[in-house]
């Protein structure tokens, strides 16, 4: 497996070659296109219903986009914390360690950033308020109560998907938003490396570890899973509010059920689902954490 | 710090040394290993109650504790 053969200096060394500004990616007074469609089709469940008219259709598609850029600015307040952490841990002890946790804590401050500037320009032209889960902060103090452990299982999953969806999905899209495919290259470009410091510092908690705090790591890990569904499913009741203010009418409540389990369905796939069915997670799991192989097959059916 | 029991003692030496030097750090880490009553340091708890000693010395040696504290707590000490 690519990402288990490097060591902290290359880390450091591939992320300063592929560091980059927030203005190189949306430079100020930029605009999305919003006659674009920002999810790929593969990822967007609602494609399928037949009661949204193309235009109806897009609106949600963009609703959809919004929320997944703002999941992840959400999903990395816990993941600075949890890499300042590391790198705490790091001090007097291996620089290039130390060198990479840092870059890695600096990046994921400036994805944030990223996201947020994302956000500012999608509420400026979407011309409807769109809703988001709220509380990063009280999530991120979820997970982080959880094993270490398992708190960078998580965020190896999340970087994971992220490269997964890029390379899959939206890297050779014609179809989507190009500021919005952008962010999401430059994002993937980081969380390659991001990848790579979860691993190494997983086999580092893992080699020491008793089999209880390896089992106690499996069970949290799953725990934050399904915890992290309840909040996709928050989220998708909140986008039908959205898109019936975006296209101006009220749905039935037959066709509101079908607008939040399509939604629903996409955030589970996209976060989850994505994420227990990835094969190099699924080939660390098993070197590593062979007990999470099982209930990651049920996650998976659960997920699909 | 590399993993494994001797990892933990020969990595929270060596980070010792390196923050305060050879002859502070092997007084730090003879004081501390006498008062936790072990001969080196081989649990992530051990590990944490080592931190804390340091924690309690002030400057450098603090901060050197700091840090192995969150490594204890990061291999699953729950010590305290």
């Amino acid at each position: 497996m690519s990402i288990l053969n490097t060591d902290y200096a290359k880390v450091v060394e591939l992320s300063e070659r592929v560091a980059w500004r927030v203005d190189d990616v949306i430079a100020h007074g930029a605009a999305l296109d919003f006659s674009k469609t920002f999810m790929p089709k593969a990822m967007f469940v609602a494609d399928e219903l037949t009661f949204l008219s193309a235009s109806e259709k897009l609106k949600l598609n963009q609703i959809y986009g919004n929320s997944y850029g703002y999941l992840f600015y959400f999903v990395e307040a816990y993941i600075i914390d949890m890499a300042m952490r590391h790198a705490q841990a790091e001090l007097y002890g291996d620089d290039d360690a130390l060198r990479a946790m840092l870059r890695f804590a600096e990046e994921e401050v400036k994805h944030q950033r990223l996201f947020l500037r994302f956000g500012d320009m999608f509420n400026q032209g979407f011309g409807t308020p769109c809703d988001v889960v709220e509380s990063p902060q009280a999530v991120a103090e979820v997970i982080l109560s959880k094993s270490p452990m398992a708190v960078t299982l998580v965020t190896l999953h999340l970087e994971l998907i992220t490269q997964a969806h890029y390379v899959e999905c939206m890297r050779d899209s014609a179809e989507i938003e190009p500021l919005f495919q952008s962010l999401f290259k430059h994002h993937w470009m980081e969380e390659a490396q991001h990848a790579k410091i979860d691993v190494l510092e997983l086999v580092k908690l893992r080699q020491h570890a008793t089999p209880e705090q390896v089992q106690q790591a499996v069970d949290d890990y799953f725990a934050i899973a399904g915890a992290f569904a309840g909040l996709l499913a928050n989220q998708a009741k909140l986008d039908v509010v959205s898109v019936e203010r975006a296209i101006g009418r009220t749905l039935s409540p037959t066709e509101r059920e079908a607008v939040e389990s399509a939604q629903r369905r996409s955030y589970n796939r996209a976060f989850l689902w994505s994420g227990v069915t990835n094969t190099v997670f699924l080939e660390f799991l098993a070197e590593h954490f062979p007990a999470a192989l099982a209930p990651a097959a049920a996650a998976a059916a659960a997920f699909a | 710090m590399n993993a494994g029991p001797k990892a933990f003692n020969d990595g929270a030496m060596e980070r010792l040394m390196k923050a305060v030097g050879r002859a502070a750090g092997e007084r730090y880490a003879k004081e501390a290993l006498a008062t936790l009553g072990v001969r080196e340091l081989s649990t992530p708890d051990e590990l944490l109650a080592f931190a804390n000693y340091l924690l309690r010395k002030g400057g450098v040696a603090e901060s050197v504790g700091r840090a192995l504290k969150v490594t204890a707590i990061l291999h699953g000490a729950r010590g305290e």
